[in-house]
């Protein structure tokens, strides 16, 4: 009987382990059609090229089970190092919903699927950004996604599918520096970076900040108009990117010196309030990746003003854009004067 | 001191005084900041501009500024009597509104309700005659069955607007009736105009119910074409309003709004905006996007009779040219009876139905068909893009000032040609048109354009065998 019974739950063990494995490959392809499962990646991933030379890249998308409507691809590089000529789309995604834009240190364009019927599905080219290198580097500089790069898949929730991203590095060689040397054949390739979902401070890669190297510090003493100067150390070369983040967050990439020093201002004047930056150091030899954040607080800024209002209301609320604060001061005080000697010459005259 | 001052109390007379200033205080303020705006728009940046003649990006769209709005001025076929000339202007859609209080469709109300067509067919009839396919603005609501009888009403009863809605689209669109295909509802105009209603998102006069019976229409309309059906036709591009549309889940087929805009660069700020609005809602992102009515100014100007009107709708068209709606509506195609400082791209028939400088605006850019080519160096005034088809480049450059005077000289490169000879040509829109051979044997043009106030330019570069 005993035997009888050994050789049942022998058999029993023997047909449910395969009707598991079945079943767990069934929930696992149900649940990865019903997940985000999209990458992006730029390509090539690593490149040499020499200043005042243009390089291609592709911005290349991996859907795995997704079907893809439209995707805002952003990037950010040291402005110092490049200069973005122009983003378009690529063949894979044959409509641009918002047209390629390029400014210092940015390159960003929206591209969309031809319809619904036709989503974008599987692995290609969805842009194409044209860099020209303007600066030598010692190390290889980063190209990267910002965390406002985005994939909208069709019928999926959360309707953002893209899981991971993947920056590229380029070796510059001649500039200013007298660099020749060309891309370590052994230079790592960063781990593919978690994307971030929220507009809220956070972390915009996986690894966890090492207390190594990565410093910060914000001198808001030197504030200008509400331009705090924000600096700190790295691994020497390292790609540093900056998220201070208010309404919209504000976005930088500098590369450390030497000897591991960097320092920014953020491009628009901020408000007076609370802020956290964000700072993440891509180092270029190891291809690892340093993160760590502060808070700090400004108490002037302009007036309470916030730079970024415009973007809540209908377009046509923007505000004006232009005028010169230090103009207009100049002209209000001088209005008051003129004011007050009309008023002085009136009290003369009457009383 | 005069009489009034020696039977008044001097110190009466000094806190009038003071008040007097006080309350011309905010007078001087606002004077002095909209002098600041004036003297610091004076401040740019020039034109610098570079072609890569071998960095080819997408192909280059002109047909979505082939759309034209003709407005109400008259309640008749205005386009009609502007038939050849409207035809001339190769357009792929033309708006129409006031299709049933112009037209005198509906009669009756409820089961009462008869319909004839008749008199807008006859429009219809010359939009097709010009090449173009119709887009009726349903506006606005039908006397008969408006509350009160006024046009800008809701109906007494909302079925009867669905009746309204269903008959319209089976009529153009039905396979036993006009056979249309491809035709565009718009549900109303301007909705948030007060003139056409001023409708809420909420309330009695509230879009989103005009829009329920209007989709409930649409649905009931039996054995027809595809169509389209969208809105909300707001005087700009509003969030609120899209996103109450966008969120209602009603059929909405495209998304349309009007753009008066002085500045053409926010027109790309509207589309960035609206994109980034929809992007969490994937499926309205691939919808048509149409700016069913454009301009710098939506009142009346003598500024629509000159160049200056000609360069603005350039510079909109550079700034759509690549990422731009599907379709973007010059306003408007005719001149209203006696106005001399109409919307019109051509003066009314009583008026010699003279072509005005924005008429030729739109052959003009047809010609940079090809695919896009990378340029950069545009400056605050001077803008353009660039294309290649076959053997010829060209390069198209519009200086628009809002302020009308400014002029520059634009240095020029075209860089990565294939060395040889070329002719090249310098065809100013409502100027000189001269051409030269030029050889170029080190892949490299250089020049440097001047361009007069609201100038418009293509250069064209074709490379002789």
């Amino acid at each position: 009987m005993k035997k009888i019974l050994l050789i049942v739950t022998g058999i029993i063990i023997f047909i449910s382990i395969p009707v598991v494995v079945f079943f767990f490959g069934q929930q696992q392809e149900i649940r990865s059609k019903a997940t985000p499962a999209t990458t992006l990646s730029i390509q090539p991933n690593t490149i040499s090229v020499r200043v005042g030379e243009t390089v291609v890249c592709q911005i290349l998308i991996n859907t795995g089970e997704n079907k893809v409507a439209s995707a805002k691809v952003s990037l950010l590089f040291d402005q110092t190092k490049f200069e973005a000529l122009s983003i378009t789309n690529g063949t894979l995604a044959p409509r641009i919903l918002t047209q390629g834009t390029v400014g210092s240190g940015t390159a960003t364009i929206t591209v969309a699927a031809q319809s619904t019927a036709k989503p974008i599905t599987g692995q290609g080219e969805i842009a194409v950004v044209r860099l020209k290198a303007i600066g030598g580097s010692p190390t290889p500089v980063a190209v990267q996604f910002t965390s406002d790069t985005s994939v909208y898949g069709i019928g999926e929730n959360p309707v953002n599918v893209l899981i991971s991203n993947q920056p590229g590095l380029i070796t510059i060689t001649g500039g200013e520096t007298g660099i020749t040397s060309t891309m370590p054949s052994a230079t790592p390739i960063p781990t593919p970076l978690p994307t971030s979902k929220a507009d809220t401070p956070q972390s915009l890669y996986s690894q966890p900040a090492s207390s190594s190297a990565l410093t910060i510090s914000v001198h808001t003493e030197a504030t200008r108009s509400g331009i705090p100067l924000v600096q700190g150390t790295a691994s020497p070369g390292a790609t540093v990117t900056i998220v201070i983040y208010s309404k919209t967050p504000q976005t930088s990439v500098v590369t450390a010196d030497t000897k591991g020093n960097w320092e920014m201002t953020p491009p628009k004047a901020l408000s007076s309030g609370t802020y956290t930056v964000v700072v993440t150091a891509l180092n270029p030899t190891t291809g690892t990746t340093e993160t760590s954040s502060t808070t700090f607080s400004l108490g002037g800024g302009i007036g309470g003003l916030s730079t970024e209002e415009g973007l809540e209301t209908a377009t046509g609320d923007a505000l004006p854009e232009s005028g010169s604060t230090e103009t207009t001061l100049v002209l209000l005080f001088a209005g008051c004067i003129l004011v007050a000697f009309g008023a002085f010459s009136l009290t003369k005259q009457y009383v | 001191m005069n009489i009034l001052e020696r039977n008044t109390n001097p110190q009466i007379t000094s806190l009038v005084s003071f008040i007097t200033v006080l309350f011309f205080l905010p007078l001087l303020l606002f004077a002095t900041y909209q002098s600041v705006i004036l003297i610091t728009r004076a401040v740019g940046t020039p034109a610098n501009v570079l072609v890569d003649t071998k960095a080819v990006l997408e192909p280059i769209k002109t047909d979505f500024y082939h759309a034209f709005a003709q407005g109400g001025e008259e309640s008749e076929d205005m386009i009609g009597p502007v038939l050849s000339e409207t035809r001339a202007l190769n357009p792929k859609l033309i708006r129409i509104d006031h299709i049933y209080d112009y037209y005198n469709v509906v009669r009756g109300s409820g089961g009462g309700m008869s319909f004839d067509f008749s008199r807008l067919d006859a429009a219809v009839n010359t939009i097709l005659g010009a090449g173009a396919k119709p887009l009726l603005s349903l506006s606005y609501m039908p006397a008969s069955i408006a509350k009160g009888g006024a046009v800008i009403n809701p109906p007494n009863d909302w079925n009867d607007w669905a009746t309204v809605v269903a008959k319209t689209i089976e009529h153009y669109s039905g396979k036993g009736e006009k056979n249309l295909g491809g035709v565009y509802y718009e549900v109303w105009n301007e909705p948030d105009l007060g003139s056409f209603g001023s409708w809420k998102l909420s309330g009695e006069k509230n879009y989103l119910t005009l829009y329920q019976y209007a989709a409930e229409g649409a649905k009931r309309a039996a054995n027809t074409n595809w169509f389209y059906l969208g809105g909300p036709a707001t005087t700009g591009l509003y969030k609120n309003w899209i996103m109450a549309l966008a969120g209602s889940g009603y059929r909405t087929d495209f998304f349309s709004w009007h753009s008066y805009l002085t500045d053409p660069k926010r027109f790309t700020t509207d589309q960035e905006n609206f994109i980034t609005w929809m992007l969490p809602y994937p499926w309205h992102t691939l919808k048509p996007t149409l700016i069913t009515e454009f301009g710098f100014t939506g009142d009346k100007s003598t500024l629509y009779n000159s160049t200056y009107a000609a360069a603005y709708t350039a510079a909109v068209i550079r700034q759509m040219i690549s990422g731009g709606p599907s379709y973007l509506f010059s306003f408007e195609i005719k001149d209203g009876p006696g106005q001399s400082n109409g919307w019109g791209l051509v003066a009314h028939q009583n008026a010699g139905k003279k072509p005005k400088p924005r008429y030729w605006v739109y052959s003009f850019i047809d010609q940079m068909v090809g695919n896009r080519l990378q340029v950069t160096g545009e400056g605050t005034w001077v803008t353009g893009f660039a294309s290649k088809k076959d053997k010829t480049i060209r390069l198209f450059l519009v200086n628009f000032d809002r302020s009308g005077s400014h002029v520059e000289t634009v240095p020029i490169k075209f860089t990565n040609l294939d060395p040889g000879t070329y002719t090249l040509r310098e065809h100013f829109l409502f100027g000189t048109d001269t051409s030269s051979e030029k050889a170029i044997p080190d892949a490299v043009y250089e020049e440097k354009l001047y361009m007069s106030a609201q100038s418009i330019v293509i250069l064209e570069l074709t490379k002789k065998d």
